[in-house]
C-alpha cells in the first residue's frame, strides 16, 4: 500500500468525531482504531480532496459504533462481593448523618415535603384521570354528541336525539347495544319523606348490560324493563325505605305510583355523570312513542353506544356513518333552519377532561389544572434534590480525606461512585417512608381543602410498591449522582499535600441550582398572588344583575303553585323583610336553555338562530336590578305583554345588527310557536360565569315554565327572614318540600375549580419556598462555617458588622435577583395560558412580581440574615484561639 | 459463543489477509477490497471482521510498527492461522466440487471479458 507522504500538511480529521470515537471506544482498541482511521483519512485527503475526505471520515466514524468496539476489556483482577466492604459504607453514611444531623435534617425533611406533596398530587391526578375507567366496557363506550349549526351560530352539544340510538343499533354492526338517558327532575314521597329527585335519569333497560353498575337487589337483565318501574342507589334506597328491601314496593314521584324493581350500589364519585334513581324509559315511550321515532332535533337525551370489542370498531364505524345524516335527517336545508354537521362520538374515558360542550350532564374537570398542580409537584422535587446536590457538593469537602484514604487503600474509583449513591439513595429511602407518612396526616386537610374524598390506593399491589422503590432509586440517583462523581474524582496526591486547595465543589453549579430553586419559588409565589387576583376579579367584578341578598326557592314547577302564583308571591311579600318576589325557569349562573327561533333582520328577513332564554314574569327584571337601556320592560298596563313581547341584551341588538338598541324595538320574534315583538332592550349582564363571554340573550314571558322563585330580602337578619319564609311555605305548599339557596353563593359554586386550583397553588407554592429556604439555610450555615476565621480577621481590623453581614448574604441575594428575572417570562406564560379559561381576565402587573420578588427576599433575608449576624457578632477570640 | 462458519464478507477478509501479509491490516485490507469490488467498504466493517476472525481462531495478530500518517500509533498486523487455512481450502473444494458438477450449458451464457 502507498504510504506516501503528501508535501504540505493536511488538514486534520474533524474534531468532534475524533473526540467522541475516543471517548466511547475501548481503550485496548483506542490504539489501532484512531489509527486506522486517521491512516485512511489521509489517503483519502490525497484520492478525493479534503472535504469529501472529512464527510466520508464521520460516517466511518459512526460505522465503528459497534458492541464489539464499544466493549470494555473486562478487569484481569477477581472479583469477590465485598460484604464487608458494603458494611463499612452503611456504618460511614450512618456516622455521617448523625454526625452532620443538621444538614441530615435539610436532607430528608426536604426530600420528605417533596414527596409528600408529590404524592398527595398524585392521588388527585390519579382520581381525575380514574373517571368512568371503572366499567368494565369502558374502552368500548362512546357518547353520541352533536355539532350544529344555524344561520347564525354553531353549536356543540353534549346531547342527542331519542331516535340516534336505536337507528345505529338497527343500521351498523359494530353498534353492539345503546342506552338513552333523559334528566327528569322530580317530586318523590314516600310518607313523610319528600325531595326533589334532581339526579333522575329516564334509562333504557340495557344500563346494565352498558354500564357496570352492580346491583345489590333485584334482577339487571328485567329491572327497567316495564313502565312505571325505578331502580334506586343504595343512599336513595335507605333514604326512603330505611334498612328495608324495598324492592317491589311501590314510590310515589310526581303524583304517580312507580314499582321499584331494584337497588344499585351507589354511582361512584370518578364518573361523569351521577343519578340516584333511574326510570324505565319505558314509562316514557308509553306516551311519546310517536315523537321518540321522529323528534331528531328533540335534545333532551344523552346517548352511549357499547361497540365491539374491537380497536377499529369505532373507526369503522365512523366510515360507515357517513352517510347516516342524509339518510335519516336529510341534507342541510338550503333555506335555514338548523341542521347537524356531524356526530361525533366521544370515548367515555375522555368525557370528563375534555373540553365541555353545551349541555353536559355534569361537571367537567380540567386538563390544564391537572397540569399545572402535576409540574407543581415535580417542581417541589426538583427544589428538593436540588437541596441535597448542593450540601453534598459543598460539603464535599468534608469528605476529600475519607476519599483519599479509600483511594490509597486501592479503591476504585468506580466503588467510590457506588459508595456515594448509596449514601444518597439511603437518605431518600429514608425520606420515602417519612414522606408517606407525612401525606397520610395530611391527606384529610387535603381532601378538606379541595372537597374531595381522595384515599390511598391499597398498598397491596405489588406496583405500587415497585413504583415506590423506583421513585426512591431515582430520586437517590438524580440526587447524588453528581456529588458522587464530583467526590470521586478527587485526586489523593492532592488530597493530601496541606497547602493543596481542597475542591470545595462546583460553585458554578450550586449557583445555577440555588438560581432554579429561587426561580420556582419566585413564579409559584406569583402564579398565586395572580391566581387570587383574578379570583378578586370575579367576585368583585359588576355583574350587571343584583345577585346579593337573594333566596332562591325552588318549587320545581309544580302545577298547583303555578296556578296560584298571584297569590303566592303576595302571600310570600306580605313577610316582613321581603322586598320583592319574583318567578322564573331559570335565574343567572343557572344552565340557561337555548331554544329555536327566528329573528328579523335588519333586511326584514327572518333569520334563524338558536337563542338563550329566559321565561321570566313581570317583576323579574326590577327584582333583580337590571337596567333598561332602550324601550321598556314588561308591564301589567299592556295585557299583551304576556303574550307577544320579548326584552333582548344589549349584545343580542349588536348580534343581529342593529346599530343602537333603539332600532331593536319593534323587530320581529318567533319562538317556539309565540310570535311578537322587541319592546325593551336591557343592559348586557353575567348570567353566565365570567368563563363565557356574554352571549345574546331573549327575555319573554312564559308561566308555563316557572320553576323558581326570587325573595329578595331588605332585611339584615337572614335567618329570622328565612325562617319565616320557611313557615309560610310550609302552609302555602304544605305538599312540598322547603328547597332553598342563596342566589351570591350558587354563583360562587361556579369557580369552584379555580378556587380549589388557588388553594392547592398557594399551599404547594409555601411548601416549595419553605423546602427552598431549608437548602439556603444549610448552605448558608455551611458557608459562615467556612469563612468564620476570615471573618473573625476582618472583624479583628475593624470591619463593621453591617460590612459583614453585606458579605456573606450579597452571595445569595444576586442569585435571587437573577432568580426573579427569570421567574418573571416564566410565569407571564403559565398565567396567560390559565387565563385563557375566562372571557374577563386581569392583567398582569409589574407590582405582582415586586411582592412575589420582596417577599422572597425578606424569607430569604430572614433565612441568611439570622445567620450572618450571628456570625459577625461572634467574639473573633472564640474562632481563632486555637492556632 | 464460537461460531465455526465463515460469513462472506468475512471470507473475502480472511483471503485478503492471505493476500496482503505480512502488511496485512484493517486499512490496508479495507483499500484492497474496496479496489476489488468497487464499492465503499469501511474500516469499521473490516475491523469488525478480523475481530471476529480472531475469536474464530482463523487469524492471529500482533502489533506492528507505528507511522507518521497515524498520528504515531502502531498498527495491529494480522496473519492467517493454521485453522484459518484449513478453513479457506475447505470452503474452496466445497465450491469447486459444485462448480465442477455444473452440467455444460446448464448456465445461461455470458460473455465474460
Amino acid at each position: 500500500m502507498s504510504t506516501q507522504k503528501s508535501k504540505k500538511p493536511s488538514p486534520s480529521p474533524p474534531k468532534w468525531p475524533d473526540r467522541f470515537l475516543r471517548r466511547f471506544c475501548a481503550p485496548h482498541l483506542r490504539e489501532e482504531v484512531m489509527g486506522d482511521l486517521h491512516e485512511r483519512y489521509y489517503l483519502r485527503v490525497q484520492k478525493v480532496g479534503v472535504t469529501k475526505a472529512k464527510r466520508i471520515y464521520r460516517r466511518e466514524v459512526i460505522a465503528y459504533l459497534r458492541l464489539s468496539v464499544f466493549k470494555r476489556q473486562p478487569s484481569s483482577y477477581s472479583k469477590p462481593i465485598p460484604t464487608a466492604m458494603i458494611q463499612n459504607y452503611f456504618t460511614i453514611a450512618m456516622r455521617n448523618m448523625i454526625r452532620y444531623k443538621g444538614f441530615s435534617f435539610i436532607n430528608i425533611a426536604g426530600l420528605a415535603i417533596g414527596i409528600a406533596s408529590f404524592a398527595l398530587i398524585g392521588l388527585y391526578v390519579y382520581h381525575e384521570l380514574s373517571f368512568d375507567r371503572y366499567h368494565k366496557n369502558a374502552g368500548n363506550i362512546y357518547r353520541i354528541v352533536e355539532d350544529l349549526s344555524t344561520e347564525n351560530e354553531l353549536l356543540f352539544q353534549a346531547t342527542s336525539a331519542p331516535p340516534m340510538g336505536p337507528a345505529f343499533a338497527r343500521e351498523y354492526p359494530e353498534v353492539v347495544d345503546f342506552v338513552r338517558f333523559s334528566p327528569v327532575s322530580i317530586l318523590v314521597t314516600r310518607g313523610d319523606v319528600k325531595f326533589y329527585e334532581d339526579k333522575c335519569y329516564l334509562a333504557d333497560p340495557s344500563v346494565f348490560k352498558v354500564f357496570s353498575f352492580p346491583m345489590i337487589q333485584g334482577n339487571p337483565r328485567s329491572a327497567l324493563h316495564d313502565p312505571m318501574t325505578v331502580v334506586l342507589t343504595a343512599t336513595t334506597a335507605e333514604k326512603y325505605f330505611g334498612k328495608t328491601n324495598p324492592v317491589g314496593e311501590a314510590l310515589e314521584m310526581g303524583g304517580d305510583l312507580y314499582k321499584v324493581t331494584g337497588v344499585i350500589a351507589d354511582v361512584p364519585d370518578n364518573s361523569h355523570f351521577t343519578f340516584d334513581l333511574l326510570i324505565s324509559f319505558a314509562t316514557f315511550s308509553s306516551e311519546n312513542k310517536q315523537a321518540e321515532e321522529t323528534e331528531w332535533f328533540w335534545n333532551d337525551f344523552y346517548t352511549y353506544l357499547l361497540l365491539q370489542p374491537d380497536d377499529i370498531a369505532v373507526a369503522k364505524l365512523r366510515s360507515n356513518m357517513s352517510n347516516f345524516l342524509t339518510k335519516y335527517i336529510g341534507a342541510k336545508k338550503p333555506g335555514g333552519g338548523m341542521y347537524y354537521n356531524d356526530l361525533p362520538l366521544q370515548p367515555l374515558a375522555s368525557i370528563y377532561l375534555e373540553k365541555p360542550r353545551t349541555w353536559e350532564n355534569g361537571i367537567r374537570g380540567s386538563k390544564e389544572n391537572l397540569y399545572i398542580l402535576f409540574v407543581i409537584a415535580v417542581f417541589i422535587l426538583l427544589i428538593a434534590s436540588f437541596n441535597y446536590v448542593n450540601l453534598a457538593t459543598a460539603r464535599a469537602s468534608r469528605r476529600v480525606k475519607e476519599v483519599g484514604l479509600r483511594k490509597i487503600m486501592g479503591a476504585e474509583r468506580k466503588a467510590l461512585i457506588q459508595q456515594f449513591l448509596g449514601e444518597s439513595i439511603i437518605v431518600s429511602f429514608l425520606s420515602m417512608i417519612l414522606g408517606l407518612i407525612v401525606a397520610a396526616l395530611l391527606l384529610p386537610f387535603f381532601n378538606n381543602l379541595l372537597e374531595t374524598a381522595l384515599s390511598f390506593p391499597p398498598f397491596n399491589k405489588w406496583q405500587i410498591w415497585m413504583a415506590l422503590f423506583g421513585l426512591s432509586i431515582f430520586l437517590g440517583t438524580l440526587a447524588g449522582a453528581y456529588p458522587a462523581f464530583l467526590v470521586s474524582g478527587f485526586h489523593p496526591l492532592q488530597i493530601f499535600r496541606s497547602t493543596s486547595r481542597s475542591a470545595h465543589g462546583n460553585s458554578w453549579l450550586r449557583k445555577v441550582l440555588v438560581s432554579g430553586q429561587f426561580t420556582i419559588s419566585i413564579t409559584l409565589i406569583a402564579g398565586t398572588l395572580l391566581i387570587f387576583d383574578q379570583l378578586s376579579l370575579i367576585s368583585e367584578l359588576k355583574l350587571g344583575f343584583d345577585k346579593e341578598k337573594t333566596l332562591k326557592v325552588n318549587f320545581n314547577g309544580n302545577e298547583d303553585i303555578k296556578l296560584r302564583l298571584a297569590s303566592v308571591k303576595n302571600e310570600l311579600l306580605a313577610i316582613p323583610g321581603i322586598k320583592a318576589v319574583s318567578a322564573a325557569f331559570t335565574v343567572p349562573g343557572e344552565p340557561t336553555t337555548n331554544r329555536f327561533s327566528r329573528v328579523e333582520t335588519e333586511a326584514g328577513k327572518m333569520s334563524d338562530t338558536n337563542f338563550n332564554t329566559f321565561l321570566v314574569d313581570h317583576d323579574f327584571i326590577p327584582n333583580f336590578n337590571i337596567e333598561v337601556i332602550a324601550g321598556r320592560t314588561f308591564s301589567k298596563n299592556f295585557p299583551a305583554d304576556d303574550s307577544t313581547a320579548f326584552v333582548i341584551n344589549e349584545t343580542a341588538a349588536k348580534h343581529f345588527g342593529w346599530n343602537t338598541p333603539e332600532t331593536a324595538i319593534g323587530k320581529r320574534v318567533w319562538q317556539q310557536g309565540k310570535e311578537g315583538s322587541i319592546i325593551g332592550v336591557v343592559q348586557d349582564f353575567h348570567y353566565k360565569s365570567l368563563h363565557h363571554q356574554i352571549e345574546p340573550l331573549l327575555i319573554h314571558i312564559n308561566r308555563d315554565w316557572f320553576r323558581t322563585l326570587s325573595l329578595k330580602i331588605k332585611s339584615d337578619n337572614i335567618p329570622e327572614v328565612l325562617a319565616k319564609v320557611e313557615k309560610r311555605w310550609k302552609s302555602l305548599a304544605p305538599n312540598l318540600p322547603f328547597v332553598y339557596s342563596f342566589l351570591d353563593q350558587d354563583y360562587d359554586r361556579l369557580y369552584k375549580a379555580e378556587k380549589q386550583l388557588g388553594k392547592v397553588v398557594s399551599l404547594f407554592s409555601a411548601l416549595a419556598i419553605f423546602v427552598a429556604c431549608l437548602g439556603l439555610l444549610g448552605l448558608t450555615s455551611f458557608s459562615v462555617e467556612r469563612r468564620l476565621k476570615e471573618i473573625s480577621i476582618r472583624k479583628v481590623l475593624g470591619a463593621s458588622i453591617k460590612s459583614l453581614v453585606l458579605l456573606i448574604s450579597n452571595e445569595f441575594f444576586k442569585l435571587i435577583i437573577l432568580a426573579l428575572f427569570i421567574a418573571i417570562p416564566t410565569t407571564y406564560y403559565i398565567i396567560n395560558l390559565w387565563l385563557e379559561n375566562f372571557a374577563s381576565r386581569i392583567d398582569i402587573t409589574p407590582w405582582t412580581f415586586v411582592i412575589a420578588g420582596l417577599l422572597t427576599l425578606v424569607i430569604a433575608w430572614l433565612v441568611i440574615g439570622y445567620l450572618s449576624v450571628k456570625a459577625a457578632r461572634s467574639n473573633p477570640v472564640d474562632s481563632l484561639q486555637n492556632e | 459463543m464460537r461460531r465455526s462458519d465463515l460469513g462472506e464478507f468475512e471470507e473475502v477478509v480472511l483471503l485478503s489477509v492471505a493476500v496482503l501479509t505480512p502488511m496485512a491490516y484493517s486499512v490496508a485490507i479495507a483499500e484492497e477490497l474496496e479496489q476489488q469490488t468497487g464499492k465503499t467498504v469501511t474500516t469499521g466493517a473490516v475491523h469488525a471482521a478480523l475481530q471476529r476472525l480472531e475469536k474464530k481462531g482463523y487469524v492471529s495478530s500482533e502489533m506492528g510498527e507505528a507511522t507518521q500518517e497515524r498520528g504515531g500509533r502502531r498498527k495491529r498486523l494480522f496473519k492467517v492461522t493454521v485453522a484459518g487455512s484449513r478453513m479457506l481450502h475447505t470452503v474452496r473444494e466445497v465450491r469447486n466440487s459444485l462448480w465442477d458438477r455444473i452440467a455444460p450449458h446448464s448456465l445461461p451464457q455470458i460473455n465474460i471479458n
